[in-house]
């Protein structure tokens, strides 16, 4: 009897010993920068007059702020554009590749998988070249071909070329997620269907599919939160496309701005914040359409 | 300021190399009792490592002429990023006063938002006595206080001239415009010759480019005034006119609007979509790496004029000085070393034939041999002798916001979307004026116009 506490404190500590490495630095490197970011986002420090505590005097400015708001807008419509067509492409990727209908499908899957490899600002440069509207891809093709020159970077075809590359990133990514799901089902299921007389459609309709929802509603989880924090393409697409991507195109490249160009670190902390309650909202909104769907 | 000290005279007594000089360094601008003679010599030859931040590409090869003349004295250069970047990392450091270089490289037009950061040290007690008069005047004032402070060394420049396809011009009988009124009429003369040239290319995308021919116009939109005044006057008349001059071209089609620096603008210069570039000095080595196909069909004339009277007036774009930060602990070094960089012949005529720098110092600008050399890429002129010619008609009063950085951004927002409007840059200069006018105000200011 005696000895059971006792074991218990040593396997306490014991586990204490094991988290402590992640502990120290969840603490460090997440926890503190997000209580400072806090801690600034309620002063005011001007170039001029030092530093005054204000409250929510910042997060009240940026309610009301148009450039915070079009930010916004533009995420929002760029989430609803973007995450269903590149998750259409992914699970039909997936279930092609899983189909095992196709040949080489490990070839595929790689190539798919491939652009996620690539780093982001190079996506975008790449992209950049091709989208250029007087010597990119496209623009030098339509000198040749009888094809109308389209500026991809244009104020109305921006968004969608902007959607195309993150899209281009992370089908692959997406569809090694969803593929990896799909390998985890039972192949009993799949022998009973056939025996019932089901195709490889009906499988996929109504086995597959249906299996695949806890691994669709993770990559939409993740496409929220990337989408609402869209920064490295559309920042280095700026550099061709001033004239739509300024500095208030997505929230986080509003932040960034106000706080490295603009010097006000504060206001920046309270964009974060906001937009940090934003993600909160919406990863909460799509977990309570998820449940009510499994519950009807 | 008290943190300085102490920290100055922790390390005085606890390595009893320094001298009282040193100790006393970060004292207040009272320009007048600097370091005697004696006590350079003695900082000179006392072993000394300085550190110096600098995005010029092998500058080190000037770097080891210094430290073959001082062996006591190492000089650690570090790139720590272009633009951007740079500027982050020196400002983060002013914010938090710490982890600054000794020395570091910086623009004109960010000197005076390093000032107002209280980054920069007055170096004007550890400079040689005839400091203002090794360096062009105009760039001099650049980098001086309103009292007499110095806070930096001027290093290249970037005077503004025009450079145009000759072989463009001849073939469509356009002979090189001498005022802006001429640019005009040849604007709209070749874009009816040829509907796939424009005569040049109004960039959104580069504030400091819009700066420069504000300089020349005669506007002057910025000022500071003590430490809390800012003069804002980004829609002076001046500005205005250049914004109509310009939103008038917009509007018939005759210029391009594409954004500078990416891949499409550059193969615009090799494809001959643009005929000239007014643009700074060196603009002309740019032109020379990055349009290789177009070689030898450039040429060089002064900047088109506002005014017919024949009086030359440049404006200037770019341009920088080495400046030493306010928590170095060895400023005689520091400042002895940003000034030999950029005034000893050797070094300062290498700054221009290896990096292609557009020299500050007289001594490179009244060079008959530099002055002399034909370059290729322009047909054998001398552009060298031309642009040093510009240089000594850029005006000496163009002065900088303290937030420089914030003006470029809103400018290229604004701008941005006026072209995109029509070209309502005479709106868009209106528009920046109120929106700075509010940052400042924000930020503590007072403004005047």
């Amino acid at each position: 009897m005696a000895r059971q506490p006792r074991g218990g404190r040593n396997r306490e500590r014991a586990g204490l010993l094991f988290i402590a490495p992640f502990l120290l630095v969840f603490v460090t490197l997440f926890m503190t920068p997000l209580f400072y970011a806090g801690y600034l986002s309620v002063w005011k420090q001007t170039l001029v007059g030092g530093n005054h505590f204000v409250g929510f005097a910042n997060y009240a400015k940026a309610l009301v702020d148009p450039a915070f708001r079009s930010g916004l807008g533009h995420v929002a419509a760029f989430f609803f554009l973007q995450v269903p067509v590149m998750l259409i492409l992914s699970i039909s990727l997936a279930l092609a590749i899983d189909s095992g209908k196709l040949r080489g499908a490990k070839v595929y899957r790689i190539i798919a998988f491939l652009p996620y490899a690539v780093p982001a600002v190079v996506s975008s440069v790449i992209w950049g070249y091709l989208y250029g509207p007087n010597f990119g891809l496209e623009a030098q093709l339509s000198q040749f071909l009888p094809i109308p020159k389209i500026n991809f970077l244009s104020s109305t075809l921006a968004l969608p070329s902007l959607a195309n590359i993150v899209t281009w990133e992370f089908a692959g990514y997406n569809m090694i997620i969803l593929y990896a799901a799909l390998k985890s089902i039972s192949t009993d299921l799949y022998e009973a269907a056939a025996v019932d007389g089901a195709g490889a459609i009906r499988i996929a309709w109504s086995i597959k599919l249906p299996a695949l929802r806890p691994a669709i509603f993770l990559t939409v989880l993740f496409s929220v939160i990337g989408s609402f924090q869209l920064f490295t393409e559309p920042y280095n697409l700026a550099n061709i496309a001033p004239m739509v991507f300024n500095n208030s195109y997505t929230p986080n490249i509003y932040a960034y701005s106000t706080s490295f160009t603009s010097l006000d670190q504060n206001y920046a902390a309270a964009l974060s914040f906001l937009l940090g309650f934003v993600v909160i909202i919406m990863s909460g909104a799509l977990r309570l359409v998820a449940r009510n769907r499994k519950e009807s | 300021m008290k943190k300085q000290v102490r920290k100055v005279i922790g390390l005085a007594t606890s390595v009893g190399l320094l001298s009282a000089g040193v100790a006393l360094a970060p004292a207040p601008a009272t320009a007048a009792s600097g370091p005697t003679p004696a006590q350079i010599a003695k900082a000179m030859n006392t072993p000394t490592t300085l550190t110096f931040w600098t995005w010029v590409g092998n500058i080190q090869d000037e770097v080891k002429v210094f430290e073959k003349k001082y062996p006591k004295i190492h000089v650690k250069v570090l790139n720590v990023g272009q633009g951007g970047p740079h500027y982050q990392k020196l400002r983060a450091g002013a914010l938090s006063g710490s982890g600054l270089p000794d020395v570091a490289q910086v623009e004109y037009q960010y000197i005076p938002t390093f000032v107002a950061l209280k980054a920069l040290l007055d170096i004007s007690p550890y400079v040689s006595k005839d400091f203002r008069k090794k360096f062009v005047d105009w760039t001099v004032s650049q980098v001086s206080g309103p009292k007499g402070q110095i806070y930096g060394v001027p290093q290249d420049t970037g005077p503004m001239g025009l450079l145009y396809r000759k072989d463009i011009f001849d073939k469509y009988g356009i002979s090189v415009p001498k005022t802006w009124d001429e640019f005009a009429a040849a604007a709209h003369k070749l874009h009816a010759a040829d509907p796939n040239v424009y005569l040049a290319d109004f960039t959104g995308n580069d504030g400091g480019w819009w700066n420069g021919l504000l300089w020349q116009a005669g506007s002057r939109p910025f000022g500071i005034k003590g430490t809390s005044t800012v003069k804002i006057a980004t829609d002076d008349a001046n500005s205005q006119k250049v914004a109509n001059y310009w939103a008038g071209l917009v509007k018939d089609g005759v210029v391009a609007t594409d954004p500078a620096w990416n891949n499409d603008w550059y193969a615009g210069w090799n494809s001959g979509k643009y005929a000239t570039w007014p643009t700074a000095a060196w603009g002309a080595g740019f032109m020379a790496d990055n349009a290789k196909s177009t070689a030898g069909n450039w040429r060089v004339a002064p900047m088109p004029q506002w005014s017919a009277s024949g009086k030359q007036v440049a404006g200037n774009w770019g341009g920088s000085s080495d400046v030493v930060l306010r928590t170095t602990k060895n400023p005689i070094a520091a400042a002895q070393f940003a000034e030999f960089l950029n005034s000893n012949p050797k070094t300062a005529m290498m700054l221009s034939t290896e990096q292609f720098q557009f020299p500050a110092a007289k001594i490179i600008l009244g060079n008959k041999a530099w002055q002399n050399s034909s370059v290729a890429f322009f047909g054998g002129q001398k552009v060298n002798q031309l642009f040093g010619q510009i240089s000594n008609t850029v005006a000496k009063d163009y002065k900088w916001s303290p937030f420089q950085d914030e003006v470029y951004t809103e400018w290229q927002n604004i701008l941005a979307s006026a072209i995109v409007n029509k070209g309502d840059v005479p709106g868009a200069v209106k528009q920046l004026q109120s929106s700075l006018v509010s940052y400042a105000v924000d930020q503590g200011f007072t403004v005047t116009h």
